[in-house]
């Protein structure tokens, strides 16, 4: 099911729905892209289309930093009901990355309640990329930069306003507030809306075709375990770990412990494989002592360990981790460096 | 929904001096804690921080629950615990892990090797398998120590000696004037002659990682089978149960799918050991 909405008919779409619930809509601030909450004031310069938010999805749902537990008074803060909050403008790289970090913290036998919760509570409308960035690389792990199911809603930017495709029933209860403000998306619009995905795409393909491989990522992991690559892509690296803590499916974390007032509490923070102590053990053995050892683990945990546990890539192909990299580090070279058994000298 | 991070409250009843650097914390948890040998909890220091430790008790005791813990040099953890008293509070989570699979090992011969603290899950092992002894082919436990004060359950391993429900022998690395068993490190106390039908017998071992990593060689020339090689692995572990990432080796997680894992699950991994 498709609508057409012009865009002041969809501001008045947002505007019903801030009234029951937070909203947050993706917004230039500066220079980039990110969310913000959406108000009379944040009502402009709304941009449905482009690219992903410098922010990864998965802030909304795991936080950076969350109190998990408060003892000895048996507590729990996941009983503490969350309030459902709307997300407009992620983008198909974002919705993936739920679905990754979906299979770690709410598919197991133990699940984090705190998440599972915001999950239960946030509703996201996605929406198509129109101006992929050269760090784009979605197509390499078979996604398109428009999103095709996992969504509630997906908007589209066509000249005159929006499309939106209903992808749940929470969705179309969400269309079905402002039914007065929709019509049917007419053939021309929905082929104006197909033409725009057939462009960005084959912008993003076009772009990714120097980075081609001929081998799955895993087999070339599996087989290239001890090339030379590694070490000396970790000669270049500052194990500042950037590209970790802006992607969208790292999930590991650190807890720790706190005196406050008369009793304690657990607190549950992002943490990440390139630090040095991260596998450390009591009596100070490493499991992976070298920088070498560390930035391969990346790549193994990405591309291995989550496919061959949850059968897919633990890498949206955001870009983010090459954006971000002050080292110039880009895994679609690192990749590509590992099949040709060599390191590239563009450093 | 229920909440894994919470831990339940736990009294510690007594605490066993079992050597200089190792004691054995004896706890009453709030609620029972059931767990089956080679499941781990993670304990909580009240403000200090959380590290996992394996019961060392028999698991049909689940109102009074043993730790065995060394403390590490300038470890946390453990130096806190190492300083607590009868009475005190801690916090206990789990258990995790899937424990030995008794079930495969019925019938067979098993082979218990135990090193250091080690030892501490063996003695879990150990009271499982006694508990129901006639039902294992036979019991053998081989267990090292650095010297004989570094020995802990020093009692109970003696009586073993008289049990004929097992086959003990122990061993030092270095010895002193009142030592009358074997010298040499663990190893040294693995003979073929241990085990009579090695293809379907099953070993288990838990020691530091270079004891294990030596141990391989060695069970593999007795005949062992590697699906029937089991060992604990030592990881980083910070939630126990599969969500922080932290234990991951290959495409195991130490926490989730072990902490034992049979010989043909890991020895493809570079970093296993280290
Ligand atoms: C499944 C399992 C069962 C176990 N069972 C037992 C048992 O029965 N008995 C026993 O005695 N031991 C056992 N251990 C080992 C025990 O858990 C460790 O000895 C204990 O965690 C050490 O904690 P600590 O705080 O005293 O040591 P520390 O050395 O203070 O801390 C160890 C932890 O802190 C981290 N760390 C240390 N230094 C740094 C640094 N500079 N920067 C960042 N991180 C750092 C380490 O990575 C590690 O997570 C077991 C371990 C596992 C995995
Ligand atoms: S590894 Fe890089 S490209 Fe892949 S999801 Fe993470 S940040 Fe995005
Ligand atoms: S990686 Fe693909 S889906 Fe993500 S922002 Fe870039 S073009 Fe869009
Ligand atoms: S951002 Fe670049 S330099 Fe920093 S840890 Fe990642 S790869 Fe290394
Ligand atoms: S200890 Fe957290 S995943 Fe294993």
């Amino acid at each position: 099911m498709a609508f057409f909405a012009s865009f002041s008919d969809f501001w008045g779409l947002l505007e019903k729905w801030a009234q029951e619930k937070p909203v947050y809509v993706v917004r230039y601030i500066s220079d980039n892209l990110h969310y913000q909450k959406f108000t009379s004031e944040t009502r402009d310069g709304i941009v449905y289309d482009e690219i992903r938010a410098v922010e990864p999805l998965k802030s909304f749902f795991f936080k950076i930093k969350q109190r998990v537990a408060e003892y000895p008074v048996s507590y729990s803060e996941s009983g503490k009901a969350e309030t459902e909050f709307i997300i407009v403008g992620a983008k198909a790289c974002d919705l993936r990355s739920m679905e990754i970090l979906d299979e770690t913290f709410m598919r197991g036998e133990i699940k984090d309640p705190f998440y599972v919760e915001r999950r239960k509570k946030g509703i996201i409308i996605t929406s198509d990329c129109s101006s992929p960035k050269e760090t784009c690389f979605c197509t390499l792990l078979s996604l398109k930069p428009y999103p095709e199911k996992g969504f509630d809603l997906n908007l589209s930017k066509i000249s005159e306003g929006v499309i939106l495709e209903v992808g749940s029933e929470r969705g179309e209860r969400l269309l079905s507030q402002g039914k007065e403000l929709l019509s049917q998306a007419s053939p021309s619009q929905l082929e104006g809306r197909n033409k725009n995905r057939e462009v960005t795409l084959s912008k993003v393909k076009e772009q990714n075709e120097k980075f081609a491989l001929s081998k799955p990522y895993r087999e070339l992991i599996e087989e290239k375990f001890d090339s030379s690559v590694w070490g000396k892509y970790s000669g270049r690296c500052l194990e500042c770990a950037a590209c970790l803590s802006i992607c969208p499916t790292c999930h590991c974390f650190l807890l720790y412990d706190q005196k406050v007032g008369e009793g304690f509490e657990k607190v549950r923070v992002w943490d990440f494989c390139y630090y040095r102590g991260y596998a450390r053990v009591g009596g100070g053995t490493n499991a992976r002592p070298t920088g070498k050892d560390r930035i391969k683990n990346k790549y193994i945990k990405k591309f291995e360990f989550y496919m061959s546990k949850f059968g897919m890539y633990a890498c949206t192909g955001c870009g983010r981790c090459i954006e971000a990299c002050l080292a110039n580090i880009d895994m679609r070279q690192v990749f590509k460096d590992l099949e040709a058994g060599q390191s590239s000298n563009n450093m | 929904m229920e909440n894994p991070y919470v831990p339940i409250e736990a009294v510690i009843k007594d605490v066993i001096v079992e050597n200089p650097i190792i004691k054995t914390f004896v706890l009453k948890p709030e609620e029972p804690l059931k767990f089956s040998p080679g499941q781990f909890i993670m304990l909580t220091v009240p403000g200090v921080g959380e590290s996992p430790f394996t019961p060392s008790s028999s698991c049909f005791e689940t109102e009074r629950v043993e730790v065995t813990v060394l403390r590490q040099s300038g470890g946390k953890v453990t130096s806190a615990l190492h300083g607590m008293k009868p009475g005190d509070m801690v916090g206990v989570r789990g258990p995790f892990g899937h424990g030995y699979p008794l079930e495969r090992f019925k019938g067979n011969e098993v082979y218990v090797v135990g090193g250091g603290v080690g030892m501490a899950p063996m003695r879990a092992l150990m009271f499982a398998l006694l508990h129901e002894a006639d039902q294992y082919k036979h019991i053998i436990l081989r267990y090292g120590a650095r010297n004989p004060e570094l020995r802990m359950y020093k009692e109970l391993c003696k009586s073993w000696e008289t049990d004929p429900r097992v086959d003990v022998v122990y061993t030092v690395d270095i010895a002193d004037e009142t030592w009358t068993h074997n010298v040499g490190v663990v190893t040294t106390i693995m003979k073929p002659e241990d085990i009579q039908d090695v293809k379907n017998a099953f070993s288990i071992g838990c020691g530091p990682p270079i004891m294990l990593r030596f141990m391989v060689p060695v069970l593999l020339k007795m005949g062992f089978a590697e699906e029937h090689m089991f060992f604990s692995l030592e990881k980083n572990m910070s939630c126990g149960m599969g969500l922080c990432g932290h234990c991951r080796i290959g495409n195991l997680y130490v926490c989730k799918d072990g902490a034992d894992f049979s010989y043909d699950k890991i020895k493809d991994f570079p970093d296993v050991w280290a």
